[in-house]
């Protein structure tokens, strides 16, 4: 090693490898342009993730749109919100209360409803950021006119314009703008619920009814204190149940950057596959190049050179090869850096420059060279192994320098532990890169075993009786120094994402179609009050709508769980229940019989106790009780609220949730919560679009504080959000795939003269043009099927998985999408190989065989 | 010795003959007699399983790797019977390269360039190996083996792949340089008449030496006792 690194001191091997590689620059450059693209993906995801760092640390106060920020998850009461407006001290300040409510809009005419987030607003917030309206001024003057401003997507979606009315409870509001950007909120935020403001004084307070999950929030302005945090712990101490929680400047400027450490992590990673792919290209291109540099090194040694020299030749040339790729990467990095904000514009609360990030340029410059000397460790090795007596004997066959394993293994682990490394710094945690790193080795050698495995399956299905050019095209793939596995890893990457991504939104879309068909529920109205039960019951069955289930639902919170109180197994470290689980607010029903989503797993039901039972039995659902550590005969204390209600678990049930219908963790028999305040829930089926609008129009009308959330709209919400994850799976996909084309054409340049000389030896010997032309082709076409095969069959695999064990959904095994991708790979791998075999077959035999002589 | 598969194959066999500096020896046999085997053995490119190989008084099999090529820099010629010029260097490049693994880059531009005049191809310097004919890039190769002034000539068929017209005078060129250059020269070859012009001819047979005949008495000093 000391040696080596004494040879690269001296300028004769930088000299002799320039020499070395003039030659064959080519082929060199593209085999560099393998990693080129792997460089660029992450210089490009660095310098995106720096300048969003930022811009967020200089932009905090603008994403938080004030000072400090006092949040509940439930309305403040009187008493509450005057000890925080006193803890605030006199300051101005804006009240802002959030909830889904229907909205309905033209209501004069044939109007159109939607569940919308309403913000009401009774002051001057935001303080700091920018609001962009259309007009521009809509902002300034919709609290004085009393009108609303409503998400410029929802504007377009209904056709909207300012002027229009929008109905929001029993309150007609006039638009007064479109809203396109509002401090701290990000595109996304509108799939889920798209936001209308109206002034807080003008809300129709029958919207705020029991059951509606309303959020108060009150921003507090205060340019001239410098410290705010000290107000945190003050007002987070007026309520003992941690429900008011308060968030300074820095606190939201911390909860962004780790946003953007994830986000950096993530596409870092991303572009880290490409790099590995890019690498295994490189590391085989060097290996070819050994192989063919094995005589000269040969000579090379008979002439004197040590070993030393011969390895720090080519560890010159590795290195000349990493740096070119990563400064072309790094260049196209920073130029493909330029469009990542708008392309991540929807999911990112402030506006990102674009600007040249040092930092990211460099990471990327030593990521890339040391990749490639990384994926070179294992050729170079060979190097050390040359015996100098190949140069006088021609049987000194390259498989002699291989055969010394376990010299091997040291090295293969350096390249896996090298990997790691890497993949840690881009995920910023040890574990993460471990993690990536082991998933990634696995899915290259599953990759490279099943196309290994089809690649022996086609070779026994291909008849020895069937025609030469078949036959031999099929050989092909085993030609010497030639590059089919990481060709087949490479594309076969691709295929597996592209391929998994649409099996996966099949699987998930076809689950949520599954209650379009048939009889299942397909409309949910809730926030139901006691006294409106029985007029909507009647409303949806004078509508012609079967009313399939009319819910009582009491909100109530743990208490205490097998004698332990809340806040007791918070503080237990060897309690692992998300604290979450532990204060959420639960939403539980009572009756008597079991429903068909529901299957008693361990206990008994119990459809009624007597009124005035001590301890009740309840059926709690399975997960939810594995979570909370309880089993059948625990007991757990709810706080319905604010009156402590002991039970005891008396069932167990597994419970089917992906039904358009409510579903419970916690069921209590009929007899305990009957007389509690409490809300309902109404389930339904509409056959037709129009006829669920026409229900929900007079749901509006009738019960403003009544919501209801249709089939549609969660198909539409979900293929919004499927669309945007897609979005990035394509774009690892896209590399993936744009760096095994790299690859192949690579590939198919280093093996040029090698087909040239069987082109001519086959004309030579009689074939046809035709002939060998169509050999060429087929082992393109094979090439890249058993490619896409073998990331069809992973993807099978993949999705089946996903199905089985992350949505726990029935797999549906969608054929089209496979052929579509397998054709449309084949007809990509076949076009690029075409075009690096260009003129191949042009030339006269004669002049090739004078050549070679 | 070598290993092929589970066989063990005895290449040289009780092979002994002293070598004695400024000679001519050829050595002839035919193919798998095991006449390269033994040229690699005392170019110090592959080690005996047993016995001793001493070169002025220092046995090769006992040195090490890196002062074996330290030794074949400075004092060791070769020339291969397929050339084995560097594709992608020039001639130039090519003949200098032994001369710069010493360091001695400076004056090996010079050196190099006489040389390649003394052969002939003082015009085709800049020319790359695919540039030239055959016999031309053998004159390279011959060039390149005589550029660090070497102690020892190996050279294995030199005129092998070339043809009887372009081979003569190669060999008038092999043996006028490797006179004014005074290296002892071990040679390998097929063809009687190139061996003829030998000062001793070696005839290998299965792994043995057979004959010996030699026309000029030994020196002092022993190339290779094995």
């Amino acid at each position: 090693m000391k040696q080596v690194l004494a040879a690269l001191r001296d300028g004769w091997t930088w000299r002799m490898a320039w020499r070395d590689a003039r030659s064959r620059r080519r082929q060199l450059a593209l085999f560099a342009a393998s990693m080129t693209l792997g460089v660029a993906a992450l210089v490009a995801v660095a310098s995106f993730a720096d300048n969003l760092r930022a811009v967020v640390a200089t932009e905090a106060k603008g994403i938080l749109g004030a000072d400090l920020r006092v949040r509940r998850n439930s309305l403040m009461d009187e008493e509450l919100r005057a000890a925080v407006y006193a803890a605030l001290g006199d300051v101005e300040s804006t009240r802002q209360l959030s909830f889904a409510s229907m909205a309905s809009f033209n209501p004069d005419g044939a109007a159109e409803t939607r569940l919308v987030q309403v913000r009401a607003l009774d002051g001057a917030y935001p303080y700091y950021g920018d609001v962009e309206t259309v007009p521009a001024d809509a902002h300034a003057t919709f609290r004085q006119s009393g009108g609303a401003l409503v998400d410029d997507g929802l504007m377009l979606q209904f056709d909207l314009e300012p002027g229009d009315t929008v109905k929001i409870g029993r309150r007609s509001y006039e638009i007064t703008g479109a809203l396109t950007k509002f401090p701290g909120q990000t595109g996304a935020n509108a799939y889920f619920g798209p936001r209308i403001y109206v002034p807080l004084e003008t809300l129709d307070e029958e919207l705020l009814s029991r059951g509606s999950r309303v959020t108060e929030a009150l921003y507090a302005h205060m340019p001239d204190e410098p410290d705010t945090a000290r107000f945190v712990e003050p007002i987070e101490n007026l309520t003992d149940d941690e429900s008011l929680r308060a968030t300074t400047i820095d606190d939201a400027e911390d909860a962004w950057s780790r946003s953007v450490e994830r986000l950096d992590a993530f596409l870092g990673l991303v572009g880290f596959v490409a790099l590995l792919l890019g690498g295994l290209g490189v590391g085989s291109a060097i290996h070819v190049h050994v192989r063919r540099s094995l005589a000269d090194l040969a000579t090379l040694r008979c002439l004197g050179a040590t070993e030393a020299r011969t390895v720090a030749l080519v560890t010159a040339q590795v290195l000349g090869l990493g740096l070119a790729a990563a400064l072309v990467g790094s260049a196209l990095g920073v130029a493909i850096q330029t469009i990542m904000p708008s392309v991540l514009a929807d999911f990112l609360p402030v506006d990102v420059p674009v600007a040249f990030a040092p930092r990211a340029v460099a990471l990327g410059l030593v990521i890339g060279v040391s990749s490639a000397l990384l994926f070179a460790l294992l050729p170079l090795a060979d190097v050390s192994r040359i015996p100098p007596l190949a140069a006088l004997r021609a049987t000194v066959d390259a498989s002699d320098l291989a055969t010394r394993r376990r010299a091997r293994a040291p090295l293969a682990i350096a390249v896996v532990l090298g990997i790691a490394g890497f993949a840690s710094i881009q995920a910023h945690s040890i574990t993460v890169g471990l993690g990536f790193t082991a998933g990634i080795a696995l899915v290259f050698v599953v990759l490279s075993l099943i196309a290994r495995g089809l690649m022996t399956l086609l070779r026994q299905l291909v008849p020895s009786s069937w025609s030469y050019v078949w036959r031999q095209a099929l050989a092909n793939l085993h030609r010497p120094y030639n590059q089919t596995t990481s060709l087949m890893v490479a594309l076969g990457l691709g295929a597996f994402l592209v391929l998994t991504m649409v099996q996966t939104e099949r699987i998930l879309l076809a689950q949520v179609d599954m209650s379009a068909v048939g009889t299942q529920p397909n409309l949910v109205m809730f926030d139901i009050q006691d006294h409106q039960r029985d007029d909507v019951a009647a409303m949806i069955e004078s509508n012609g709508l079967p009313l399939m289930d009319m819910v009582p639902i009491v909100t109530m919170r743990i208490a205490s769980v097998a004698g332990r109180s809340v806040s007791e197994l918070r503080d237990d470290e060897s309690v692992d229940t998300p604290s979450w689980q532990l204060t959420r607010e639960y939403r539980s029903t009572f009756r008597s019989e079991l429903t068909d989503t529901e299957e008693i797993v361990a206990g008994a039901w119990t459809g009624r106790v007597e009124p005035g039972t001590a301890r009740p039995p309840i059926s709690l659902e399975a997960d939810i009780a594995e979570s909370l550590g309880v089993g059948v005969g625990d007991e757990i204390v709810f706080d319905v609220q604010g009156v402590a209600i002991p039970t005891v678990i008396g069932s167990l049930r597994a419970v089917e949730w992906r039904r358009v219908q409510p579903n419970f963790f916690a069921v209590f028999p009929e007899g305990v919560l009957d007389a509690a305040p409490k809300f309902h829930v109404a389930v339904t089926r509409a056959d037709s679009r129009d006829a669920s609008a026409l229900l929900q129009r007079e749901a509006v009308r009738r019960f403003p504080n009544v919501s209801s959330i249709d089939l549609a709209t969660i198909l539409e919400v979900a293929d919004e959000i499927l669309g945007r994850v897609a979005f990035v799976i394509r774009f690892m996909a896209a590399f993936s795939i744009l760096t095994g084309l790299v690859v192949l054409a690579a590939s198919l340049i280093a093996s040029r003269d090698q087909r040239i000389e069987e082109s001519v030896l086959l004309r030579t010997l009689g074939a046809v043009r035709a002939q060998v032309t169509a050999i060429t082709r087929i082992e393109l076409v094979l090439l890249g099927l058993l490619a896409t095969g073998a990331g069809a069959v992973l993807s099978i695999a993949g999705s089946w998985a996903l199905s089985r064990f992350v949505f726990e959904t029935p797999f549906v095994l969608a054929a089209g999408p496979w052929f579509t991708a397998v054709a449309v790979l084949c007809a990509v791998t076949t076009l690029v190989g075409s075009l690096q075999t260009r003129g191949l077959h042009e030339r006269p035999p004669l002049e090739v065989l004078r050549q070679e002589a | 010795m070598y290993t092929s598969g589970e066989r063990e194959l005895t290449v040289l066999d009780a092979v002994s003959f002293e070598l004695p500096v400024g000679q001519r020896c050829a050595i002839v046999g035919p193919s798998g007699s095991g006449k390269t085997t033994l040229l690699g053995l005392c170019a110090g490119l592959d080690r005996p399983t047993s016995g001793a190989l001493v070169v002025d008084g220092r046995d090769l099999a006992t040195m090490d790797e890196d002062a074996l090529s330290r030794w074949r820099a400075t004092e060791v010629g070769f020339v291969f019977q397929n050339f084995r010029l560097l594709p992608t260097l020039t001639a130039l490049e090519n003949v200098m390269v032994p001369l710069e693994l010493q360091g001695a880059a400076r004056g090996a531009r010079q050196v190099a360039t006489d040389l390649l005049d003394r052969v002939g191809l003082g015009a085709r310097m800049d020319h790359y190996p695919a540039q030239l004919s055959g016999g031309e890039q053998q004159r390279v190769a011959l060039a390149r083996a005589f550029v660090n002034s070497p102690k020892w000539l190996f050279a294995d068929e030199p005129t092998g792949n070339l043809d009887t017209e372009t081979g003569a005078p190669l060999a008038d060129l092999l043996f006028d340089l490797d006179r004014e250059r005074d290296a002892t020269l071990l040679l390998i070859t097929h063809d009687r008449e190139l061996a003829a012009r030998a000062d001793r001819v070696l005839t290998m047979r299965g792994g043995k030496l057979t004959d010996d005949s030699t026309t000029n008495p030994p020196a002092a000093r022993e190339v290779a006792t094995l």
